[in-house]
């Protein structure tokens, strides 16, 4: 199965990103952003030690702001990178059947 | 001006074989000898200070004036020594052999003289000789920094009966003439004293010369006194990241308004303090013992549990009474035992005096606590950092006497102390030893702390593999019995060699040896005749519970052992590598404790062939299986071996001084610094000073910073300059970054604000609560818009050029602090027009913190809904929730919002009335999403696939650039390799390449690739696997930006580009002659050049020309490259 560009597009689309606000769109990434991720990190740290998950945290303080700061992070750390997929997948889940 | 460097004629080839800070005998221009200091020595060159006598006859240090440089000639330097050296002197007996124990030159009447010591009649002596009395010197100066007993290096030659002269070398002698003063100036901070102890002599200048009150003007103290007193506190054993602080602390609060006599004798005060200070570190103990003095230092951090670096001299070496006596027999007190508990009671046993007790001490500090062997290892990770750091300082400073003493013992004691106690027993047999008597006892309840500290310095555990001379052979006594081996005999016939005591080379060698006993003890039961599960089952047993528990101990001292890039701390080479090494073992070994792993299912499929019993078991299998889980596992065990060889090899490799650590940091300052200012507008008010501070001061400091330039001793030379610049352009950076972010924000809540105002007009009802209400509602709306435009003002002042950090770090919090303070404030806001009669608020798109659309508010809550709270911990969940602010502005947002819209089911599954809001046309969703709807299809690897390509692959093509806000990105990178991505890996972890009985891992060449789990935070800027759709069809460019984009650097990987991939298969020790080859082939092959671009053809020398603004084709540069790794062999 391939997800194209024009998928991703248009998807966005759907939920009328572009007519948001930009501040209601920030409030939008944000909110729906930092849920997802913090499961995603909660199950990350769950198998990890104290000594990762600070070497861990070093790093994402360190590269904050950085606009590839995910994509290294899902490089230098592909568990994360399952991980989220997962918690996707799930929300994806969740929500279809919520809806059906 | 500090020394000159002279260069060396070119018989004396090696300078580099004189140490930092040995003496040395140089020839001055008019033919006289002046004994000198070496300050940096490499080939062919010697820097040297000269140290003449002043008119009262004491030795002065001048900087030699650059007039009367000279060229250093092989005679000149007629003679070295250095502490610990061997030589041969006159003795009553004729002439025999003593170690020098005091190398510092000194005057005596005729010529200089330094300190030297040996055994005569068993008993210890020692006395001044002159230099020239000195005919013979061993050829190799053996000193390792850290002694970790008195009386250890003083005798050890001696003491080995090894009187003859044989493998001494002959000296030219030159002898040395009367010193010819040479008239020059004298610097500002230059006397030494043989009274004061080396580090304090600067600082002793301070107190010499006290600050006049003319001097006592803002600018002399804050232009020269400022920094000389930082040289001169670091110099005396102030740590240098503390002397900022202490000096802004002190220094900086001085009034200088007032009348200067008083400045002047504030400042002379606090200087006095810091000396009173610093003689803590550095000043002997007065609690002599008989025949030895534990020498140590305390610094100020002492008395909070922080041991300094602490320094054991011999026993003969107050020099003062040796210079009084000229021979004075010494004579230590039999054997006496040395307790060391991990409460860090000290228990000294003797025949006289049982037990001491230091408990107020162990109360003080609590880090030394061993009691809890494990804690000690997350307790002792700061301190090691600090001791790390203290000793870059000192290595990098050249004095060389002190070394930390870091409270991390082997790994292997660590594990087995159970009760925590190690007792240090000197054995019967040996004339020499730790001497602490009843006396010292006294002292030590006297003076707890001192006492206490000295003692521990004394013997307790010292970082690094603890180095004993053969006079100190102990065993260290646990719980279960000795464990420790003697010195081995080996080193005890070498009295130069300092005796390795090291639970971990035998904790490797013990690896080596189980790996192949594994390997032979499978061979045997395969082998054997009769078939017998039991026998499999124990071997795999066996060998698992041997693989974890080595595992667990190698973890345990990496974790005690290695250490990550920190804002004091780069690692060393062996260490960064045994950091990824770790890191390898870790993401291979945690794997095969999941049973659905490989190694999991061998287990499973191993363990299911054997329970067959009744039935029947297929020993074929058996044999298989067990062969295969076998194989795994002594491969990990092997690589374990590995890394504790190199964890042992980090340890007393030369850590990159502090000054490298700075250059890393400035690095990072660099790039950061470059991205503010590229998105910082030119009109903007702080542009040119920013400017001017990251591409000028910054470049400049990086310039004069370089190694090859000279950069460590410019570095000492001006630390404090350096940290302050530092911060002030680190505080710059935060500052606009706050203030960019801030702007953004500004302008959102303008937006909102009009938004709500709008709202809360057109709110029509005008009861007295709703009346009440608006009125609430104006105030604050008021209030926001004043604080939103009166918030500028922030930047100025102080702030606008940057000056002092402190205060652009003020202003920073400031602008934080508002931008939180109006945050609130609009949400309040919020809230009060939300809470107005909804009916009478007429609909509109209130742009505030929550998002309206029910469609996306339904996700969301979906989202929100799933959140568990069973499987973290609360710690965990509050290192989360600090972790989330971070990720904000990242495309995790995005790509969440993303995918969930993704997932939405499309509306011809009669779900369109999520969308109904949005008012879009069904005929837009037909057929375009076919991502299933929530059914148990979904695609997993779909999902995967579709975060790289939202995340990893190029903007342009992916990202609906016209719905986000452009990020600021440097996409220097156009494209780039993909390197192997984990799940591609055909091998996991380190690759050994052929195991055999003898030689199972390739001990040079550590291939590093990543896999699940693996991760580098260790390593700044690791290049990263980018794009996966890329890597096949377009070249990778390199778009040359800025002057350190030379070629070198390209292929070092220490530029944007990161480090090209087939570098990472080159031992990096071959790296410069790849990379040399590769330029020579650059140079002359045309070709090459122009299928690779960016380079200045016109010139001689292409490969040296990158140009500014030319792209360099990575994808064929590294081709070049493993071509010719490969004719080279390297590959």
């Amino acid at each position: 199965m391939e997800i194209t560009n024009e998928m991703i597009l248009q998807a966005s689309t759907i939920l009328a990103l572009d007519d948001m606000s930009s501040f209601e769109r920030d409030a939008v990434i944000a909110e729906l952003g930092n849920s997802i991720l913090e499961n995603v990190l909660l199950t990350f740290f769950a198998n990890q030690s104290e000594w990762e998950q600070e070497s861990f945290s070093e790093w994402v303080t360190r590269h904050a702001g950085e606009p590839d700061m995910l994509e290294q992070l899902i490089t230098l750390y592909p568990n994360l990178g399952t991980i989220l997929a997962e918690e996707i997948i799930l929300l994806k889940t969740t929500l279809a059947s919520s809806q059906t | 001006m500090n020394g000159e460097r002279y260069t060396t004629t070119p018989q004396v080839e090696k300078a580099a074989q004189f140490k930092l800070g040995q003496y040395v005998l140089v020839r001055n221009t008019t033919g006289g000898t002046a004994i000198a200091e070496v300050r940096e020595a490499r080939t062919h060159e010697l820097t040297v200070r000269l140290i003449q006598e002043d008119a009262k006859g004491i030795l002065q240090e001048f900087d030699i004036a650059a007039t009367s440089a000279e060229r250093l000639t092989n005679d000149s330097v007629a003679k070295v020594f250095v502490k610990g050296q061997r030589v041969s002197i006159p003795r009553s007996g004729g002439e025999g052999s003593a170690v020098v124990s005091i190398a510092q030159v000194e005057l005596l009447e005729g010529g200089a003289g330094m300190i030297v010591s040996w055994i005569e009649d068993g008993k210890p002596a020692s006395k001044k000789v002159s230099l020239s009395d000195v005919k013979k010197v061993s050829p190799v100066a053996p000193i390792t920094p850290v002694q970790a007993t008195p009386l250890s290096n003083a005798f050890k030659g001696a003491e080995m009966g090894d009187d003859s002269l044989a493998g001494f070398v002959d000296l030219t002698t030159v002898t040395p003439e009367q010193l010819n003063p040479n008239k020059h100036e004298k610097d500002f901070l230059t006397p030494v004293t043989p009274e004061t102890p080396d580090q304090l002599s600067k600082l002793k200048y301070f107190i010499d010369n006290p600050l006049q009150s003319e001097q006592a003007r803002k600018d002399f103290v804050n232009g020269v006194l400022n920094s000389s007193l930082g040289t001169a506190l670091l110099e005396a054993g102030y740590l240098l990241e503390e002397i900022d602080s202490l000096i802004k602390k002190s220094l900086g609060k001085i009034e200088f308004a007032q009348d200067p006599a008083k400045v002047a004798d504030d400042i002379n005060r606090i200087i006095n303090n810091f000396y009173i200070q610093a003689q803590k570190f550095t000043t002997p103990n007065k609690n002599s013992v008989k025949g030895g003095r534990v020498v140590a230092e305390l610094s100020s951090m002492a008395s909070d549990g922080v041991r300094m670096p602490s320094e054991i001299e011999p026993a003969a070496m107050n020099s003062a009474d040796i210079i009084n006596n000229a021979e004075i027999p010494l004579q230590p007190k039999p054997s006496e035992m040395l307790v060391l508990t991990p409460q860090l009671r000290v228990n000294v046993v003797s025949a006289d005096q049982p037990v001491a007790e230091i408990s107020p001490f162990a109360k003080k500090s609590d880090i030394y606590s061993i009691s809890n062997a494990e804690n000690i290892i997350e307790e002792s990770d700061n301190l090691s950092t600090e001791f790390d750091a203290r000793a870059s300082e000192y290595a990098e400073y050249g004095n060389r006497q002190l070394k930390p003493a870091r409270l991390v013992p082997e790994f292997k004691s660590v594990r087995n102390l159970s009760n925590g106690e190690v007792q240090l027993t000197a054995t019967e047999t040996l004339p020499s030893r730790i001497t602490l008597n009843p006396e010292s006892l006294t002292g030590i309840t006297n003076n707890v702390e001192n006492t206490a500290t000295n003692v521990l310095s004394t013997e307790s555990v010292v970082s690094g593999p603890l180095v004993l001379t053969p006079d100190q052979r102990i065993s260290v006594t646990q719980e279960n019995g000795n464990f420790v081996g003697e010195a081995n005999q080996e080193a005890v016939t070498k009295p130069d060699v300092p005796v390795e005591l090291s639970a971990t080379l035998e904790a490797e060698t013990q690896n080596l040896k189980t790996g192949n006993d594994f390997r032979d003890k499978l061979e045997t039961i395969i082998s054997s005749e009769s078939f017998s599960s039991l026998e499999y089952i124990d071997y795999v047993t066996e060998l698992q519970t041997t693989v974890k528990s080595r595992y667990e101990q190698v973890l345990l001292s990496a974790k005690n052992n290695l250490q990550r890039f920190s804002e004091t701390y780069t690692p060393g080479e062996k260490e960064k590598e045994a950091l990824q090494l770790l890191s390898n073992i870790r993401a291979r070994y945690i794997p095969m404790q999941s049973a659905g792993s490989e190694t999991g299912v061998l287990q499973a499929e191993l363990l299911n062939s054997l329970n067959r019993v009744d039935t029947h078991i297929n020993e074929a299998d058996v044999k298989k299986f067990t062969q295969r889980y076998s194989e795994t596992m002594i491969k990990v065990l092997l690589n374990i071996s590995k890394l504790e060889s190199l964890i042992i090899d980090s340890k007393v490799e030369k850590k990159p001084p502090v000054s490298e650590t700075y250059r890393n940091q400035l690095e990072t300052l660099r790039v950061s610094g470059n991205r503010v200012l590229a998105t910082l507008p030119s009109e903007h008010e702080l542009y040119i000073p920013f400017k001017d501070l990251v591409e000028s001061q910054l470049t400049t400091l990086m310039k004069n910073m370089k190694v090859e330039d000279g950069g460590d001793r410019y570095f000492i030379e001006n630390s404090s300059a350096i940290m302050v610049l530092r911060n002030k352009i680190k505080a710059a950076i935060e500052y606009l970054k706050t203030e960019q972010e801030y702007s953004e924000f500004k302008s959102r809540a303008e937006k909102t604000l009009d938004t709500l105002k709008t709202t809360f007009e057109a709110c029509s009802d005008n009861s007295d609560e709703v009346k009440h209400k608006k009125q609430e509602i104006a105030d604050k709306v008021r209030e926001i818009y004043n604080q939103l435009h009166t918030s500028i003002d922030l930047g100025s002042g102080t702030v606008l050029a940057f000056a002092v950090a402190d205060s652009v770090t003020t202003a920073t919090n400031g602008i934080s602090e508002l931008k939180s303070k109006v945050k609130t404030q609009l949400q309040e806001v919020e809230e009060l027009v939300n809470s107005l009669p909804k009916n009478k608020v007429i609909e509109s798109d209130v742009d505030v913190s929550r998002p309206k659309k029910p469609e996306i508010v339904k996700i969301i809550d979906v989202a929100n809904a799933l959140h568990r709270t069973s499987h973290e911990s609360l710690s965990n969940r509050e290192r989360v929730n600090k972790l989330l602010s971070f990720f904000v502005t990242s495309k995790i947002g995005k790509a969440a919002v993303l995918a969930a819209a993704i997932a939405l089911p499309s509306p011809t599954n009669n779900n369109t009335e999520a969308f109904s809001t949005s008012g879009m046309a069904e005929g837009q969703f037909n057929g375009s999403i076919t991502l299933a709807n929530g059914s148990s299809d979904l695609n997993t690897q779909a999902i995967k696939d579709y975060l790289s390509s939202v995340m990893l692959s190029n903007k342009k093509s992916v990202e609906p650039a016209h719905i986000f806000d452009q990020q600021p990105s440097s996409p220097t990178l156009v494209t780039e390799s993909l390197q192997k991505q984990g799940a591609d890996s055909p091998e996991i972890g380190v690759i050994i390449s052929e195991i055999d009985g003898q030689t199972a891992f390739d001990n040079t060449v550590i291939p590093i690739q990543r896999q699940e789990g693996d991760a580098r935070p260790f390593i700044e800027d690791a290049p990263l696997p980018q794009s996966q759709e890329n890597i096949v069809t377009a070249d990778i460019m390199y778009e040359i930006k800025d002057k350190n984009d030379i070629f070198w650097n390209i292929v070092g990987g220490k530029t944007e580009a990161g480090l090209l991939p087939v570098m990472n298969e080159i031992n990096p020790k071959l790296w410069d002659a790849v990379i040399d080859l590769t330029r020579d082939e650059l140079n002359n092959n045309p070709e090459s050049l122009k299928l690779i671009g960016g380079f200045d053809g016109t010139k001689d020398f292409p490969a040296d020309h990158l140009e500014i603004g030319g792209s360099v084709n990575l994808t064929e540069l590294e081709k070049l490259i493993e071509d010719i790794a490969k004719k080279s062999g390297y590959l």
